[in-house]
């Protein structure tokens, strides 16, 4: 099309208007300009899925001794679903999160295992007064991206918060309501409505054609943000305690929109992806509402909207039945199976249920194009729970699965079992330096965390 | 004094950190015996326990320490450490070596004195003894009740529902925005907690987006097509666990109902289709024979027709608007006759705004069973299929309601727009405003005409700021400079007042007793306070605070299993939800006492709920009020909605009813169970074992019998109610025994002997709701300094026989809700 010009993904998004359906960018890039620079080098994206109450570990890929060994042939049947993409996944072992256990705090460990998995920190116990958990791998990946796409992150989730009462002995909902936290004070909510996160990516509808009307609505917009801006900062000079800690919050959060708003002045939105919105509402079954979010995902990740998403299919300590496949009892209550094989039966089949949502996604990103390999050639995403036995609330050799090749970083196809009590820590501040932004330490990492590459 | 005692003594900024309510740890195989032998007194932890406590001298702690000696080590030898000892550790509390902070004694203070430890149930020590106990734990603390403070509460953020509320009333637009917010976190219960709610960008983005949207609706109206199209259709749920997105709720019996936001004063049209699966009678010989032939003559036609019609009874259909009756249709025949049947059409002028629809069969309210109108198959034989609203026909011309509230003025002048943006300001953030507020309004009005847009776009611009600001969203309470602790003004007061009572904002009544500063003059709040009850806004009190307080939002998430429990449907658990809010309702607005939640002889109840309970007499859709006469039913613990939301989707659990009572009502929740917890044996209940029976394992164990004793006689007391909260006599084979035997020797049969003793309780239950209502109407936990206002409004409510209004009054008087801790302010240093 245009030889010897590179051509920025925005641009070609921004001069269609039209689909990004997938033949149609392959085509944009002929062959003699892939082999050139590094202009088309696609960034690194990563996500974190999130399924709660733990795994039926013996269903699962383990072993007990540390070690590197090509997946096996025969996959237990939780992991079976990954089968079709054993090329593109690792299933690694032994990683702890520490910070979920008691420590001295008694029961809870529920609200921690949420709290702790992207934060690796012990959250503080209280009933909804100052929370603490820490800064999560997301959101530190977020701030040192922001400004190169639309959204610094993207939070997605399947399941509506809890409200009401304490959720988990003694801590607050706030600690399983999310699993991303902006700071060690303030969890980000998930969006859990599928049309709110497509309006989010590609806009409303209702936007006014006119260049003109549309630039100063925006002028305005900027206006209005400078007018209480500066209202709130002389109440702040006039409040103290907790008060001015609360209008500090309003006052980053408009910071923090604001800030969206420029990214999305220098990279507009695209026209419209080609693809239809979802309904208005929330899905009731479980597959659809996770299939959803998914394709927003790779959608989001395709047209480089972020580079950063997390998606909680479930909260943790939650309480869905699965009616969809048969079950109409409560996931938690059935992982407190003592042992009572039908139990042990449900939470298989409700395991694979989510496991079969995941592979969904990985093969939309194996199956979408993206520079010059796939979607899951560039990205790095976890699957995994806080808990590896639910029934015991062990923190301890939680199951993980790393899919993707991290753009080139990764040398997926293995089963990686690290030794007792290693850090899960330690597998985010590897994937930190992944996406190149990288840090000294996070939550309770000792180290980097080896062996996902050649060695 | 050492600091560490100065710091101890203030109480006042104390932030307790050991929860006393969470944390058991049970050592494996050791069992702790109930009677309290064999635990070590580590005397030598004494001068450690006294260092911590702020006690005035060397001579004054000699002396305490001997009646620790003497006095309270006894006490609590016998009276506690029976649980809380360093193996049990109840409530992961252990005195065994005396407490370990200062903290720990305020709550060990605060659960004595208040009669909620040792637990209801136990044995009673004397009250000398308490009293003993009690002295010396407040002279070793150096506590005195005058110095206890009046708390602070944070700057509270509109949740969901308040800023709902404020909008509608602010500006008189029906929008909902907030139902797309996040969902507010939770803290003591409640979802208005100032410490809890947190705006994050996710929020700030809605705000910002939902502001715009209100700001163009309030100044132009909603947005309207030239033609009249259709604006949505509104389908039922095909099954009670139908998984379609944004289905009605479910109804056995065929109805539908909703509400819908109409955005234009205008006519509509309602078009909706009746299903019909009424199934072919397969007894005629002669409809058989006409159903195999390929083709008809005209009269065959006919006669097989009219055999169809006559098939089955006609059957009214009913769709009311607003409860108004706008179309009725009626239906006939089996599913081949109604097959030619089309679409009912009514016609309707509806003025703006939010109105609910139902379309249903009323005759069928009477049947006993709705799985009558269930085919084998599953299919309902008679329903509504959907519901399309069409429109607007001929909409009116008329400015918006809200127009008139934000448009005080007529002219397009620079001095109107100062008059609207001050008059809007003041009302939105809820007290005058000044001078630099209105100048920047104005300005910022005046530059959008400079660009060369309209005053109504200037004036929308404007709007859209107050929208956003941090006076609208946050509650912020002014603080005078230099005082530690002052009277809130009376701009503030008639905010939390309106908050409290309405969950919005205050109407221009109370804004203008607060802009006159008299509302704080004497008898002037007081009928303030019953003007408002008054309101029907009030309802929002019963539904917001009461709703939470009873966990009913719990309901969606406890649904009884439609297997096991096939005839109920969303409708009856929204029926159930309603029968609740209007109990509480009439305690309210009757001004009852609160111990009417406990057991009081009257309830609310709809064809559908009376069919559900057996209580004959009560017919139709519509409410009405019915009479007890201390039989099943009285009181919310007999109500089906707690009973329900207290029950696992597939049968009843005297575990959580007795948690129920014990947190909600009496205000003693039990700590949660141990970790390592063997499952319940859940097959052939009901045939092999009664579930009672299968609870005794929870007696057999002694550790386990330390907190169930407390828990499980209620909620056997309860058996008669299945995980639907209907009567049953049986549970499987086995005849229900709902007799139970409490701690402390105290036994009953059957609900009715169970609430006497509830009732009997009515110091812990009226300090429990005053507790709850005094946290959601000021937006923060209670804390141990609270614990002077609680005594006091506990003892005028038990002096004016529990009064619905002595509550509401005595926390609208107490110190907590009239006064405020400064919160370390720059200006006041």
């Amino acid at each position: 099309m245009l030889p010897g010009k590179s051509l920025d993904r925005r641009t070609l998004l921004k001069g269609l208007g039209t689909a990004v359906a997938l033949p149609l960018l392959d085509a944009m890039v002929p062959s003699f300009i892939r082999a050139a620079t590094s202009k088309i080098a696609p960034p690194c994206r990563m996500a974190f899925l999130y399924v709660p109450n733990g795994i039926i570990m013996d269903e699962w890929v383990t072993s007990k001794l540390p070690g590197a060994t090509p997946l096996p042939a025969e996959l237990p049947r939780v992991a079976s679903f990954l089968a079709p993409f054993r090329n593109e996944v690792m299933i690694l072992g032994g990683l702890t999160q520490n910070g979920g256990r008691a420590l001295g705090d008694g029961p809870g460990d529920h609200g921690r295992a949420g709290a702790s998995y992207l934060t690796c920190v012990h959250p503080k116990k209280t009933n909804g007064r100052d929370l603490r958990a820490g800064v999560s791998v997301d959101q530190i990946a977020a701030e040192r991206l922001q400004g190169r796409t639309r959204f610094a992150s993207l939070e997605l989730g399947c399941e509506e918060g809890v409200q009401g009462g304490s959720c988990d002995n003694g801590y607050s909902c706030a600690y399983s309501n999310s699993i991303s936290w902006r700071t060690p004070s303030s969890p980000n909510p998930a969006e859990i409505r599928p049309r709110a996160v497509f309006e989010r990516l590609f806009g409303p509808g209702d936007l006014d054609p006119d260049p003109a009307r549309r630039a100063r609505q925006q002028q305005y917009q900027q206006s209005i943000l400078d007018v209480v801006t500066g209202d709130a900062r002389r109440l702040s000079s006039t409040l103290g305690g907790s008060d001015k800690r609360k209008l500090d919050e309003y006052l980053s959060s408009i910071r923090d929109v604001e800030k969206r708003i420029q990214n999305a002045e220098q990279n507009p939105r695209p026209a419209s992806p080609g693809v239809s919105p979802p309904a208005a509402g929330i899905p009731t079954d479980f597959a659809e509402h996770a299939r959803i979010m998914m394709d927003l995902t790779t959608l989001a990740f395709q047209t480089d909207a972020t580079r950063v998403v997390t998606l909680l299919l479930a909260l943790e300590q939650s309480p869905r039945a699965y009616p969809e496949i048969g079950i109409p009892e409560a996931h938690h209550g059935l992982t407190h199976h003592q042992g009572d094989k039908e139990k042990i039966a449900k939470v298989t089949e409700i395991n694979c249920f989510h496991m079969k949502q995941f592979a969904y996604l990985l093969e939309k990103l194996k199956s979408t194009p993206d520079g010059d390999g796939t979607l899951l050639d560039h990205a790095m995403v976890t699957y995994g729970s806080g808990l590896s036995d639910g029934n015991a609330h062990n923190h301890a050799n939680l199951p993980l699965v790393l899919a993707g090749r991290g753009n080139g970083t990764l040398r997926p196809g293995r089963h990686v079992r690290y030794a007792d009590e290693t850090p899960m820590a330690n597998l985010f501040v590897a994937m930190l330096d992944r996406m190149s932004v990288p840090v000294e330490t996070l939550g309770d990492s000792n180290g980097q965390l080896g062996y996902l590459a050649d060695f | 004094m050492t600091s560490e005692q100065k710091e101890s003594r203030s109480g006042i900024h104390a932030t307790p950190d050991l929860e006393f309510r969470h944390g058991v740890t049970i050592m494996n195989g050791c069992i702790f015996g109930v009677e309290g032998a064999a635990i070590s007194r580590n005397l030598q932890a004494l001068p450690a326990l006294l260092g911590v406590l702020a006690c005035c001298n060397l001579a004054a702690q000699d002396t305490n320490r001997v009646e620790y000696r003497n006095e309270v080590l006894p006490f609590l030898s016998k009276n506690c450490l029976a649980c809380h000892n360093d193996k049990v550790r109840t409530a992961n509390l252990s005195l065994e070596h005396g407490g370990s902070s200062a903290t720990v004694w305020e709550k060990v203070l605060d659960k004595l004195s208040t009669g909620r430890m040792p637990p209801p149930g136990s044995p009673v020590p004397p009250k000398t003894e308490i009293a003993a106990v009690t002295a010396w734990i407040e002279k070793s603390l150096g506590q005195s009740h005058e110095s206890n403070g009046p708390g602070r509460v944070t700057a509270r953020r509109l949740n969901r529902v308040e800023y709902n509320n404020t909008v509608r009333d602010l500006l008189g637009v029906s929008l909902r925005p907030a139902d797309e917010f996040p969902l507010d976190d939770a803290g003591y219960g409640f979802d208005n907690i100032g410490d809890v709610l947190s705006v994050s960008p996710l929020l700030m983005e809605k705000y910002m987006a939902a502001a715009r949207k209100l700001s163009q609706v309030a100044v132009y109206g909603e947005p309207v097509s030239s033609k009249p199209t259709k604006l949505i259709r509104y389908l039922s749920k095909k099954s009670q666990d139908d998984p379609t997105p944004n289905a009605l709720p479910y109804s056995y019996r065929g109805a539908i109902y909703g509400s819908f936001n109409f955005p234009v004063a205008a006519e509509y049209e309602f078009h909706l289709r009746v299903g019909n699966y009424r199934p072919r009678q397969t007894g005629n010989a002669r409809q058989k024979e006409l159903t195999r032939r390929s083709s008809l003559t005209d009269a065959e036609k006919k006669e097989f027709e009219e055999e169809n019609r006559k098939s089955y009874p006609a059957v009214k259909m009913v769709m009311t608007l607003d409860g108004q009756q706008i179309l009725t249709d009626v239906v006939e025949g089996n599913i081949d006759y109604q097959y030619a049947h089309g679409e009912a059409i009514a016609r309707v002028k509806v003025k703006a705004g939010e109105h609910f629809f139902r379309a249903s069969f009323p005759e069928f309210a009477g049947m006993k069973n709705p799985r009558d109108n269930v085919n084998l198959d599953g299919r309902r034989m008679l329903f509504i299929d959907y519901v399309d609203i069409v429109g607007p026909f001929e909409p009116q011309a008329a400015a918006p309601e809200s127009r008139k509230r934000i448009f005080v003025c007529g002219e397009k002048s620079a001095a109107c727009a100062k008059q609207i943006v001050e008059n809007l300001a003041r009302r939105a953030y809820r007290r005058p405003a000044t001078k630099q507020e209105t100048d920047e309004l104005t300005t910022l009005a005046a530059s959008v005409q400079k660009n060369g847009d309209s005053f109504d776009e200037g004036i929308r611009v404007a709007v859209n700021a107050i929208l956003l600001s941090a006076n609208f969203l946050l509650r912020i309470e002014h603080e005078p400079a230099g005082a530690p602790v002052y009277a809130l003004d009376d701009h503030a007061l008639a905010s939390r007042l309106s908050y409290f009572l309405w969950s919005s904002m205050p109407d221009q009544e109370l804004m203008r007793a607060a802009d006159e500063g008299k509302l704080r003059k004497p008898g002037v709040l007081e009928s303030e306070v019953h003007r408002m009850l008054s309101d029907p806004k009030s309802d929002a009190l019963i539904e917001n605070f009461a709703g939470q307080w009873f966990g009913l939002r719990l309901l969606d998430r406890r649904k009884p299993d439609p297997a096991r429990f096939p005839t109920v449907d969303d409708e009856l658990l929204d029926a159930m939800r309603r029968e609740t809010i209007l109990f509480g309702r009439a305690i309210m607005h009757e001004d009852r006492s609160v111990l009417d939640f406990i057991d009081g002889q009257f309830s609310f109840v709809n064809g559908l709920l009376a069919r559900h309970y057996g209580i004959p007499g009560v017919d139709g859709e519509d409410f009405r009020r019915v009479e007890f006469d201390g039989g099943k039913r009285g009181g919310v613990v007999t109500q089906a909605s707690i009973l329900t939301l207290s029950s696992y989707a597939t049968r009843t659990s005297p575990v959580l009813r007795g948690k129920w009572v014990l947190e909600n009502l009496l205000g003693t929740p039990p700590p949660p169970p141990p970790p390592d917890v063997p499952v319940l044996q859940e097959s052939n209940l009901g045939i092999d074992a009664s579930l009672r029976e299968r609870l005794q394992q929870h007696r057999a164990n002694a550790s386990c019998a330390v907190c169930h004793d407390r828990m499980d006689p209620i909620g056997f007391g309860l058996e008669n109610y299945d995980a639907s909260g209907a009567w049953r006599d049986r549970d499987g084979k086995f005849p229900i025994d709902s007799s139970g035997n409490l701690p402390g020797g105290v036994s009953f049969t059957g609900p009715k002997e169970l609430k006497q003793i509830l009732k009997s309780q009515s110091d812990l239950f009226a300090r429990n709701v005053t507790e709850k209502m005094l946290t959601y109407a000021l937006g923060r936990g209670i804390e141990n300094y609270d614990r002077p206002a609680v005594d006091e409004i506990t003892q005028r409510l038990a002096a004016n026989g529990y009064k619905f209004s002595t509550l509401v009054m005595g926390i609208v008087n107490s110190k907590p809700f009239r006064m405020r801790q400064a919160g370390g302010n720059i200006a006041s240093r």
